[in-house]
């Protein structure tokens, strides 16, 4: 392969191509304001925790209420906070079965669930599990919160529910 | 083909960054910029392997490493356009003892620095001693003294 001949600014044998340097300066600039959006995006919560990324369904009275991070990313630990209001029957019995769809429920990895399901059942569509309650809940909000990782990235629509009861759905995006 | 993707995607998004903020910004390697690179490379690091910590895994993210590399300075030197969008060009920034301002702003080349690589490379004193100073394209400045300085 032939060598390019460079060319000669005064005495001086040099590649300079202020053309293109001109171009770069400016794109550099660009790049500048786009490393500045993206920092403020990721500030509001576009690609994880911030005001942009918590969410939640329905509103402080409803039988059911879902708190989640709308943006997730793989991997990284997560809450999902059920925020159930039992019935007098419910919590006459001492126990609330909560359920969340398939396959959401497989593609997270369940660390934990607060306070402690004493049973959980698999079915085709769904998991459930069943929480103990006090006998002073009727009515009143109770969280199960549930600590996950995502192991797919993606998005993600899913359900989850009280059995006999209201259902929720929602939809989480999660980045690799 | 994880760790693959991983590690081309790091390669690529480091590329453009480094490209972005330009090449004067980690070229004078001060104490901080070089502890500010240690972090960076410590970030990138859980990034490119994730969880998995055997040999392979390493072995496999090295090897894309390198020969992204290798593919990179191959496309260099098949084709001018692309070794210029990588790696830049020189700029000249001071012709005959005069400071070319407009190239020195965008550069973000200050007169302190320009007289500091004469100092260093030629001792020399004045900027009507340098004959030409360029803004390498590894964001060193090279000085020219005149004629009569050498």
């Amino acid at each position: 392969m032939a060598l390019r001949p460079i060319q000669l600014v005064g005495s001086l044998q040099i590649d300079e191509h202020m053309g293109y340097q001109r171009l770069a300066w400016r794109l550099q600039r660009v790049g500048w304001a786009v490393m500045g959006l993206l920092l403020a995006a990721a500030i509001a919560g576009a690609f994880g925790s911030g005001p942009l990324g918590h969410a939640s369904t329905g509103a402080e009275t409803s039988a059911l209420r879902v708190e989640y991070a709308r943006f997730g990313r793989l991997q990284a630990p997560q809450e999902l906070v059920l925020n159930v209001k039992p019935t007098p029957e419910q919590a006459k019995a001492g126990k609330v079965t909560l359920w969340v769809s398939r396959p959401y429920a497989d593609q997270l990895q369940i660390e934990t669930i607060v306070p402690t399901p004493d049973v959980s059942r698999g079915g085709p569509d769904r998991i459930e599990f069943d929480v103990s309650l006090t006998p002073d809940s009727a009515g009143r909000s109770i969280a199960v919160t549930l600590y996950v990782q995502h192991q797919y990235p993606g998005m993600h629509t899913t359900r989850a529910g009280v059995a006999d009861g209201p259902t929720v759905e929602w939809w989480e995006f999660v980045y690799p | 083909m994880n760790t693959f993707l991983r590690v081309a995607v790091i390669y690529l998004v480091l590329m453009i960054l480094f490209r972005v903020i330009g090449k004067r910004s980690l070229a004078s390697i001060t104490t901080f910029d070089f502890v500010v690179l240690l972090i960076i490379s410590e970030t990138t690091q859980q990034a490119m392997i994730g969880n998995d910590f055997s040999v392979t895994n390493a072995l496999i993210a090295i090897l894309t490493l390198l020969v992204l590399e290798l593919l990179l300075s191959w496309l260099k030197a098949k084709s001018p356009l692309i070794d210029r969008w990588m790696d830049s060009v020189p700029v000249i920034i001071v012709q005959d003892g005069k400071t070319l301002d407009d190239r020195m702003g965008r550069a973000r080349v200050d007169l302190d620095d320009v007289l500091m690589a004469a100092r260093m490379s030629h001792g020399l004193e004045r900027l009507d001693q340098i004959k030409f100073a360029v803004l390498e394209r590894s964001g060193e400045i090279s000085i020219i003294p005149k004629d009569d300085q050498k």
